[in-house]
C-alpha cells in the first residue's frame, strides 16, 4: 500500500540524504587532498585520499539509483511509466532504473526546497566525518612536516598537520586578537562598497 | 522561433527509443538529482580546494558567488515565470513526442536547472578555467539531456543559461558592494580553521 505523498517525499529525501553525504564526502577527500589538508583526509596519502573520493562519489550515485531494486517506493515493476502519477508501489525492475527516480514533486518527488534542506544537512555531517577522520589518521600517521603555507597556520593551512581541534586552538585566539584591526583595515580597502563609502564620508566630516 | 525551437526538440527528441541505454543514460543525466548535486559538491570542493592564500582567497569568494547565484537564479526564474508561461513542449506538441520524463507543471522558460548549473559554472570559471568549463559544460549535457527528454525547448535552456551567467555577474556587483562583509565572513570561517 503506497504511502501518502509527504511520505514519499520524506522516503525519497533520506535516500537522497545517503547519496549526498557519500558524494559530498567523496568531494571532500579530492578537494583537500589538493592543498594536502591531512586533518581532513581519511587516507594518509593525497593519491590515494583522492583515489577513495572517486569511489565515494560512484558508490553514493550507483546506491541512489540502483536503490529502487531492493527498496519499495513509487516505482514497481512495470509502473515505471514517464508519467509519476500512473506508478505502483514496489520494487522497480532493473529495465525501469532509468526512470524510477523521474517522480515529480507534486506525485512525492523532491522539489528545490527539499533539496535546499537536505544537503547542507549532508555537508555538514561530510564535514564532520572529514574532519574526525583526518583527527584519527594525524593520530596514527603523523604528518613528516607541516602544510605549504608553514606550521601552526590559522584558518584551513592549520589542518595540513593537525587535526581539527589542535588547529582550532591555533586559530581562534588569531581571530580574536586581529579582528578589529582586520575589519578596519577591510573598510578603508573597498572603498567603491556601500560601508567604505559611509566611513569615508565618516573621515571627512 | 517557435517553428525552430519545435523543430530542434522534435529532431533531439526524434533520436530517442532507437537505443535503450543511451535513453536510460540521458534519463538519469535529465533527474532532480544527479547534476545538481554534482553543482553543489563543485561548489564545496573548490571551497577547500585552494593551494596557497591567494587561491585559496579567490576559490573561497568564488564559492560564495556561486552558491548565492544558485538562489538569486532560483528566484530570476520564479520571477520570469510569474510574468509569463510558456506551455511545455510535450503539451504543445503532444503525440509528436516521445516523452522520457514526468509531465511537469511549471513554465518551460526558462529553464531553471539549466540556470543553476551556468550560475555554479560562471562562478566556478572566475576561480579555475578548468572547473569552469567543466561545469559549464555539464551544465549544457543537463540542457540537452532534458530537450532530448522532450521537456524543454532549446530556447529555454539558452534563457535558463543566460539568466545564470546574468546573475553571477549581478552577484560579483553585489559583492564589491557588500564588502568588507564578505571578507569579514571568511575571516570569521578562517578563525574557526575552516577557511
Amino acid at each position: 500500500m503506497p504511502p501518502d505523498i509527504g511520505a514519499i517525499t520524506e522516503q525519497i529525501g533520506r535516500q537522497y540524504l545517503v547519496m549526498a553525504f557519500l558524494v559530498t564526502l567523496g568531494a571532500l577527500q579530492i578537494a583537500v587532498s589538493i592543498p594536502g589538508l591531512r586533518g581532513m583526509m581519511l587516507l594518509p596519502g593525497r593519491m590515494s585520499a583522492r583515489v577513495l573520493g572517486v569511489i565515494l562519489i560512484i558508490a553514493g550515485v550507483s546506491i541512489f539509483y540502483l536503490m529502487p531494486l531492493w527498496v519499495d517506493g513509487p516505482w514497481a515493476a512495470g509502473s515505471v511509466e514517464s508519467d509519476s502519477t500512473t506508478r505502483q508501489w514496489g520494487r522497480a525492475a532493473w529495465s525501469d532504473l532509468g526512470a524510477a527516480r523521474n517522480v515529480n514533486d507534486v506525485d512525492g518527488g523532491m522539489s528545490g526546497t527539499d533539496h535546499a534542506r537536505w544537503f547542507p544537512i549532508a555537508t555538514a555531517l561530510a564535514a564532520l566525518a572529514s574532519l574526525a577522520g583526518g583527527a584519527i589518521m594525524v593520530k596514527l600517521f603523523p604528518p613528516a612536516q607541516a602544510g605549504e603555507d608553514g606550521p601552526r597556520q590559522d584558518g584551513l593551512p592549520g589542518l595540513a598537520g593537525a587535526s581539527y581541534l589542535a588547529a582550532l586552538s591555533s586559530s581562534l585566539p588569531l581571530l580574536r586578537r586581529s579582528f578589529m584591526d582586520d575589519l578596519r583595515r577591510d573598510l578603508y580597502a573597498h572603498p567603491g562598497s556601500i560601508a567604505g563609502r559611509i566611513a569615508k564620508r565618516g573621515r571627512r566630516k | 522561433m517557435n517553428s525552430f525551437d519545435s523543430a530542434l526538440v522534435l529532431w533531439l527528441n526524434g533520436l530517442s527509443g532507437n537505443v535503450r541505454v543511451i535513453d536510460d543514460l540521458l534519463r538519469v543525466v535529465a533527474s532532480d538529482y544527479l547534476m545538481p548535486l554534482l553543482f553543489s559538491i563543485a561548489m564545496v570542493g573548490l571551497w577547500f580546494a585552494g593551494r596557497n592564500a591567494a587561491e585559496r582567497r579567490r576559490f573561497q569568494v568564488a564559492t560564495l558567488v556561486g552558491i548565492s547565484s544558485i538562489g538569486i537564479s532560483n528566484l530570476a526564474v520564479f520571477a520570469i515565470n510569474s510574468l509569463w508561461f510558456r506551455p511545455r513542449p510535450f503539451v504543445d506538441l503532444g503525440n509528436d513526442l516521445n516523452l522520457l520524463f514526468y509531465q511537469a507543471t511549471d513554465s518551460s522558460f526558462p529553464a531553471n536547472p539549466v540556470a543553476i548549473g551556468f550560475a555554479a559554472g560562471a562562478a566556478a570559471w572566475l576561480a579555475s578555467r578548468r572547473l569552469g568549463i567543466w561545469l559549464l559544460a555539464g551544465a549544457l549535457l543537463y540542457g540537452i539531456s532534458r530537450i532530448y527528454a522532450g521537456v524543454f525547448y532549446p530556447t529555454d535552456i539558452a534563457g535558463g543559461a543566460a539568466v545564470g551567467v546574468l546573475v553571477v555577474l549581478g552577484t560579483l556587483r553585489l559583492k564589491d558592494l557588500l564588502e568588507p562583509a564578505v571578507s569579514l565572513f571568511i575571516r570569521v570561517v578562517r578563525g574557526l580553521s575552516l577557511a
